[in-house]
């Protein structure tokens, strides 16, 4: 029947659009309101707690980190974030105190009663204060994490070029439709959590540290995540955990837009260096990249946003000699996390900056220099393999460039416009050794009457996971995608299929159903008509063999990685990108506008066209947003304007037509996720620097920066 | 807090005289932010009901404008559009169309916002408001109504309409902000151009909205030098450098926005 490669309509799409899906705050509730009551200083010693006499706390649930029954620690890479801070608190907004009663007046009321005192320490606020150890925050030298690594030997060839750039990368806010909500049920002194999240085994992992026992997780739909809702909703899960094992009631937390932005996970700021050394063509002989990342105040996800980091800083470019050196550093700022791209946007705005630049020092089009620079057969990446997808990037910037006709448009510039390009990669699944660490597996069950209900912890937030990957197995077992359904991700009642993240759902967990539904079709026999699979169903459910059917990951045998050397396989596969923008710059006003967009894609087969082009435009959309306009600003580490009305995201009428392309159709298929916020804010920096002949290095180029460079 | 709808203009001066320190709700679209930033507010008098501050009407030479005529109201009336462009321009920039249908011209006004569209537009247009209190009505320029960073003389009074002279002559209006649509004006610039000379104001460029009086000079003057613009601007506008735009773009900006509508043609 072949349905993968099928626009099929998203099943979730209806109750989208007309209202009668239920998020977490629309669920079904009698119980208690949560509240955070959270550290007023971003580095110091908590003093004492007061509560006002005057106020009545009796009917108020007060938690503290005395009622951790389990640990105090809210376990990721590292134990190092606690779920309540003890005797100090390292961020604005940390927590310090949980609240719960039925009145959301009278919490407010009742968390204005309360004053922590605090012998505040002057907080490290930036990456340079971090490494000039303002204060030791972390270990002996404030870094989370470092990861050095070096291909080949530096260059003896004389007469080379050289450049040295600095680019910067601020903060990014994944800004989903549904602020982090969270239900804790409290049935009989067994607790279970409702809510939205990417990461139910994330959750559940994280309260069995916390309860010292496990607690059922599940996810409720969920309005968009980015990241976002990766890791932290395993603190607000710990929050309505421990409310509602002491009120003994239902507790729900609901974030306002306001709580959100100023207090949960961001992208990472970067200070990006690149060193190049190149010859007369611009062809690239040495590339030394130093990276700076902004953890945060505690380590979370930083190290493997690193990682990401240092496997994408290089690009998919040949050269010799390459020469990572990174670290992430503690800040008192709210902890960074997880957003689409995870690392790479940030350093793929500096590499793919960086061969302007480069083709700017030397006067040639910055489509020659990459031309010039593309890999071969015998190239090899950051991490010393070879660059197996040669072939189809040269493809794919060939194509780009000609479709685009860009070297036409570089060439004869109108006034005020400009062209920019970006060419990239994304690696896809987790980084190094993860997927093996996760060791994920998929369960599909047979149900009697022929339908088959896929059972992972893949969740469906925005991205087409309720569709997409019911479309793998009915294409997998010759059936009518409409027999295939996904069973809500529950940690009691679902296979741990790994997380949502990485752009892994489809190329991993996709591919393990595949496996699955092949067991399951060797069971059933052989069948050709829908009648005949009814009858085989039958005879196959009568023989009483099992009903469920699995697949766990598997290494692939020709990947290998060294985790020390970081020398390897970085990822299974990558997907492609070679993006063009042109903008045109406002004489009067200096605002950007970009008025042409063209997305180029390999991601191999593609499940759903309309959802991937989907994917591709909510992508471009963010990245055109990180570029131009999305800027948060911090002052003495608390965000200055968490409100949606500063946060300037861009919106329909601020978008050109987007189009979206997809090449290499024929390979398997790899993760597009997170591929289309990699490559829109280089394309457009680039196509800005070529409109105004100055250097714009440094994310987000508002009118204020433009105003400035056109002085 | 005290929640009081009044139901005709004596019952909200009454109220006023009593609670003086009273929110009035119009168009409720910036109360909860208002709110916010006054927590000692007690007291609400919701004016909505008030069909006597309700609609547009010709009046020999001049337009009034009821208080509670709301954005859509302006930008969607024909009458608007023949006889106040500029105002319908205005009204067109102005937040979402779900805020345009809530939005007031007195509430945008009492608000007294430095980056208020449509004060600034209507300073331009030497629009005046009328006030009414327990003591009766009095009307005074618009410009004349700010004290500063969102401070009105209103004194126990409420806006019950604005009357604007009808546009003759030329006109241009534009506003900068960072997106398309659902901006708050970095930088806006209201001018006519007619028999009496350059009327120029602008939004975001000061603590309040105030004609530009040494630079309307300059133009009526007939000198058109950047320098003397440049410096003009200087002299009249205050912008604040802060979180959503710095003090040299605002002006820059402005400037740009004046050389734009010199060199547009007479004939709008």
């Amino acid at each position: 029947m072949g349905v993968v490669g099928e626009s099929v309509v998203r099943v979730d799409a209806a109750s989208k659009a007309d209202g009668t899906l239920r998020y977490t705050d629309d669920l079904p509730f009698e119980g208690l309101y949560g509240a955070v009551v959270r550290s007023e200083i971003a580095y110091g010693k908590i003093r004492a707690i007061t509560f006002d006499a005057s106020f009545d706390f009796s009917d108020i649930i007060i938690v503290d980190h005395r009622d951790i029954e389990g640990r105090n620690a809210n376990v990721v890479l590292t134990d190092d974030q606690p779920f309540l801070a003890e005797a100090r608190v390292r961020h604005i907004g940390e927590p310090i105190l949980l609240l719960a009663h039925r009145s959301k007046r009278r919490l407010r009321e009742a968390m204005a009663h309360i004053t922590i005192d605090y012998d505040a320490q002057e907080p490290v606020l930036s990456m340079e204060e971090s490494l000039a150890l303002k204060q030791r925050l972390y270990g002996e030298d404030n870094v989370f994490k470092a990861i050095h690594t070096v291909k080949g030997s530096p260059p003896q060839k004389t007469g080379l070029f050289s450049l040295e750039k600095t680019y910067t990368t601020p903060h990014q806010e994944q800004a989903y439709l549904e602020p982090q909500s969270m239900l804790a049920r409290y049935d009989g002194g067994r607790v279970k959590i409702i809510g939205s999240m990417q990461c139910p085994f994330f959750v559940e992992a994280a309260l069995e540290g916390l309860a010292g026992e496990k607690i059922e997780v599940e996810q409720a739909p969920t309005g968009g995540g980015f990241g976002g809702k990766e890791d932290y909703p395993s603190l607000i899960a710990g929050y309505a955990y421990l409310l509602c094992k002491k009120a003994g009631q239902d507790v729900k937390i609901v974030y306002d837009r306001e709580e959100d932005i100023a207090y949960t996970t961001k992208r990472h700021p970067s200070k990006l260096r690149y060193r190049s050394r190149f010859d007369a063509t611009g062809k690239l002989h040495a590339l030394e990249v130093d990276v700076t990342i902004d953890g945060g105040a505690y380590v979370t996800l930083s190290p493997v946003v690193l990682a990401r980091c240092v496997l994408h800083a290089a690009g998919f470019y040949d050269c010799g000699y390459i020469r990572v050196d990174a670290r992430a550093v503690a800040t008192n700022t709210p902890p960074n996390g997880a957003f689409r791209g995870f690392g790479a946007p940030q350093v793929l705005f500096g590499i793919e900056r960086h061969m302007d630049d480069i083709a700017r020092h030397l006067g040639l089009s910055p489509a020659a220099v990459r031309e010039g620079n593309l890999p071969g057969a015998g190239s090899v990446g950051v991490s010393g393999v070879p660059i197996a997808e040669y072939a189809r990037l040269r493809d794919l910037f060939e194509t780009a460039r000609r479709e685009s006709g860009f070297d036409a448009i570089y060439d004869a510039p109108a006034p005020n416009r400009g062209i920019g390009m970006a060419l990239f990669m994304h690696g896809a699944g987790y980084t190094g050794v993860g997927e093996s660490m996760l060791a994920s597996s998929v369960s599909i069950a047979l149900e009697a009457d022929g339908s088959v209900e896929i059972r992972v912890g893949s969740v469906e937030m925005g991205q087409g996971t309720l569709t997409a990957l019911p479309q793998i197995v009915a294409d997998a077992l010759d059936l009518p995608v409409g027999m295939v359904s996904c069973r809500t991700p529950n940690t009691a009642e679902v296979a741990d299929s790994g997380p949502t993240v990485a752009s892994r759902t489809v190329m991993i967990v996709g591919r393990l159903l595949a496996q699955a539904a092949g067991k399951l079709k060797t069971a059933l026999g052989d069948y050709g008509t829908p009648d005949a699979y009814r009858a085989a169903v039958a005879r196959y459910c009568k023989s009483g063999g099992p009903l469920q059917f699995g697949a766990s990951y598997e290494q692939p045998a020709d990947i290998l990685w060294d985790e020390d050397l970081f020398y390897g396989n970085g990822y299974e596969a990558y997907g492609l990108g070679c993006y063009i923008a042109e903008v045109e710059v406002d004489p009067v006003d200096y605002r950007v506008r970009v008025v042409r967009f063209d997305a180029y894609n390999d991601v191999g087969q593609v499940v759903n066209p309309v959802m991937a082009e989907g994917q591709v435009e909510g992508g471009v959309a963010q990245g055109i947003g990180y570029a131009l306009c999305e800027r948060l600003v911090y002052e003495a580490g608390r965000v200055y304007s968490p409100h949606l009305s500063d946060y300037t995201l861009p919106m329909a009428p601020d978008l050109p037509e987007i189009a979206v392309r997809f090449l290499g159709t024929d390979g398997p298929s790899l993760g597009l996720g997170e591929l289309p916020m990699d490559g829109p804010s280089a394309a457009v920096a680039n196509a800005l620097v070529h409109a105004l002949g100055s250097a714009f290095d440094a994310l987000p180029i508002t009118p204020e920066a433009v105003e400035e460079a056109c002085r | 807090m005290n929640y009081l709808r009044a139901t005709n203009l004596g019952e909200v001066t009454a109220l006023l005289e009593e609670y003086p320190e009273a929110l009035l709700l119009c168009g409720s679209t910036d109360a909860a932010l208002q709110l916010r930033h006054r927590p000692e507010t007690a007291t609400l008098i919701d004016i909505h009901a008030l069909e006597e501050l309700k609609g547009v009407s010709a009046e020999g030479d001049r337009m009034r404008i009821g208080t509670l005529v709301t954005l859509n109201e302006l930008l969607y009336s024909d009458a608007v559009r023949e006889s106040l462009p500029l105002l319908a321009a205005c009204a067109d920039t102005f937040g979402s169309h779900q805020i345009r249908n809530l939005a007031t011209v007195g509430g945008n006004i009492a608000n007294a916002s430095p980056a208020a569209d449509l004060t600034a537009a209507l300073v331009a247009l030497e629009a005046s408001v009328t006030l009414a209190s327990q003591d009766g009505e009095r009307s005074v320029p618009l410009e004349t109504l700010f004290c500063g960073y969102k401070c009105t003389k209103l004194d126990h009074e409420l806006i019950t309409a604005v009357t604007v002279p009808l546009q003759t002559g030329s006109w241009y209006y534009r506003k900068a902000g960072m997106r398309e649509r659902l901006n708050i004006a970095k930088v806006s610039i209201a001018l006519t151009h007619g028999s009496g000379g350059f009327r120029i104001s602008g939004a975001s460029l000061g603590p309040s909205p105030v004609r530009f009086r040494t630079l309307e000079a300059l133009l009526d003057g007939g000198v058109y030098d950047d320098a003397a613009i440049k410096a003009a601007l200087e002299n009249d506008a205050d912008p604040s450098g802060g979180y959503r735009s710095t003090k040299a773009y605002r002006l820059r900006v402005a400037f740009n926005m004046i050389k734009e509508a010199l060199s547009q043609p007479e004939e709008r």
